[in-house]
């Protein structure tokens, strides 16, 4: 574990090094304007290239330091035993086995940490979406699906089918209807007797006994509740015996920069937030009661 | 052809195109609601199986109580709405007699078996809530499109008219809450 100090000392060695690069390119550049202009352009860009794709190793060091200092030592103080790797996350084949969301052509994953609060298993991860596309004059564009974090608890109660709510402005959720889906996959949508809830909500169900058996008046009440105290939009889905939680957030919370001073504390805040947030899941949703 | 006759042939094929929507749609309905009514009894036979297997545990603290309970919660084949609901009803009572015992007699109420039961019996009322709340639903979407206009229309044309609603006790329902 390091101390603020001696993560503040990685920082700006990583900094350093970071401007160094910077310096490096900058002079190659003046040396090529005096020979072309042309060459300056090409001498910039090559430099811009090199440094982008050569690995910092202090950068890589300071980054994994405050992620060992934040994350694990937070998560483990709070949950005990936990699996981290800040390198990997849920893979493509998982998130879009879910149904829930429609998946571009991009996709990457990171932060991920598993564990157990009170007795229920949970992981987490960064999740990031988008579609990239380029039209016949080179111009491209993306858009981004989801960015924000993706949270699988165990679910005490296996439904007959899937079931899936989310709020009306969450934009490329997979609603798995219609013609096209496989009849055994297709979900339809759900009224509820909660016209609030309606007009806020999406809800999606293989089977309507199952949504309201989920959705009661007390439920929809604390899936509001819940989802006004959420930074980003939400979606829910419960497959199998898993719930997974979907906030869209447009976030990767959990990453430090090299160019703001003390920004581990940031990250511990972060941090902080996120476990908080696991523990008021499982709590709100009634996750650990015992059966 | 006469523009004019292409015209009506047109509306009446889209009338007849409407009409034939409109009826799947309210026959899709009437499905889902008689679905929806056995979804319910699936709920009360499965409460009335679990309270019958509490009634046989705690038999030996009740008497002759027992068969005064198990008869009043008794399923009858082809029940109305209105003798579900007073089933439902009288098996809401069982069950608060039967809770009642296990507090009196901490013997039977520490048992493994009682306590399972009562987890069960929640289970099964967690589910006839659903069942009824999706049959009510139903009913409500059914009912809008018999008194809607123009589907009022078809729906008179079929014999398709207003039903009752499954009654839920107000305070029961402020008090459901999903107990995992």
């Amino acid at each position: 574990m390091y101390s603020d100090a001696a993560l503040e000392q990685l920082r700006k060695e990583a900094l350093s090094r970071f401007w160094i690069r910077i310096g490096v390119v900058l002079l190659i550049a003046i040396c090529l304007v005096v020979i072309s202009p042309f060459l300056m352009i090409f001498g910039a860009l090559t430099g811009i290239v090199i440094t982008a794709l050569i690995p910092n190793p202090s950068k890589k060091k300071y980054y994994d330091a405050v992620k060992d200092s934040a994350i694990r030592g937070q998560f483990e103080k709070a949950f005990g035993e936990v699996m981290v790797d800040y390198n990997k996350g849920f893979s493509e084949n998982f998130i879009s086995h879910t149904g829930l969301l429609q998946m571009g052509n991009e996709y990457s994953s990171d932060d991920y940490v598993s564990g157990v609060c009170n007795g229920v298993p949970f992981s987490r991860s960064d999740v990031y979406i988008a579609s990239s596309s380029s039209d016949s004059e080179g111009n491209s564009s993306t858009t981004v699906f989801f960015e924000g974090r993706w949270m699988v608890f165990d679910f005490p109660k296996e439904l007959s089918g899937d079931l899936q709510v989310f709020e009306k402005n969450f934009h490329y959720a997979k609603k798995r209807k219609g013609i096209f889906t496989k009849k055994a996959e297709r979900r339809h949508e759900i009224f509820l007797e909660d016209e609030s809830f309606n007009k806020r909500y999406v809800v999606m169900a293989q089977d309507d006994h199952d949504a309201f058996y989920f959705l009661t008046p007390h439920m929809m009440e604390k899936i509001d509740r819940y989802c006004s105290q959420s930074d980003g939009r939400f979606m829910l889905g419960i497959l199998g015996n898993r719930l997974h939680v979907a906030i869209n957030n447009s976030k990767n919370p959990m990453e430090p920069s090299l160019f703001r001073k003390n920004d581990v504390e940031e990250v511990r805040a972060e941090v902080s937030n996120e476990i908080e947030l696991i523990r008021r899941t499982i709590e709100e949703f009634k996750l650990d009661a015992d059966l | 052809m006469n523009p004019v006759v292409v015209i009506i042939c047109v509306v009446l094929l889209f009338l007849v195109g409407w009409i034939i929507v409109t009826i799947n749609s309210i026959r899709r309905m009437q499905v889902k609601i008689s679905e929806a009514e056995a979804d319910i009894d699936v709920a009360l036979n499965k409460r009335f199986d679990v309270l019958t297997k509490m009634l046989d545990v705690a038999k030996s603290y009740l008497g002759e109580e027992r068969d005064i309970i198990l008869k009043s919660i008794q399923m009858r084949a082809a029940m109305s709405l209105e003798q579900k609901g007073a089933t439902g009803a009288a098996m809401e009572n069982a069950q608060k007699q039967l809770l009642a015992v296990g507090e009196s007699y901490p013997q039977l109420g520490s048992t493994n078996q009682f306590k399972q039961l009562q987890i069960a019996i929640m289970d099964t009322e967690e589910h006839l809530q659903a069942a009824r709340r999706v049959y009510n639903s139903n009913i409500s979407r059914y009912n809008q499109m018999c008194v809607s206009f123009p589907n009022s229309l078809v729906a008179a044309i079929i014999g398709a008219s207003r039903r009752e609603f499954f009654k839920i006790d107000d305070s029961k329902r402020q008090d459901v809450d999903m107990r995992f």
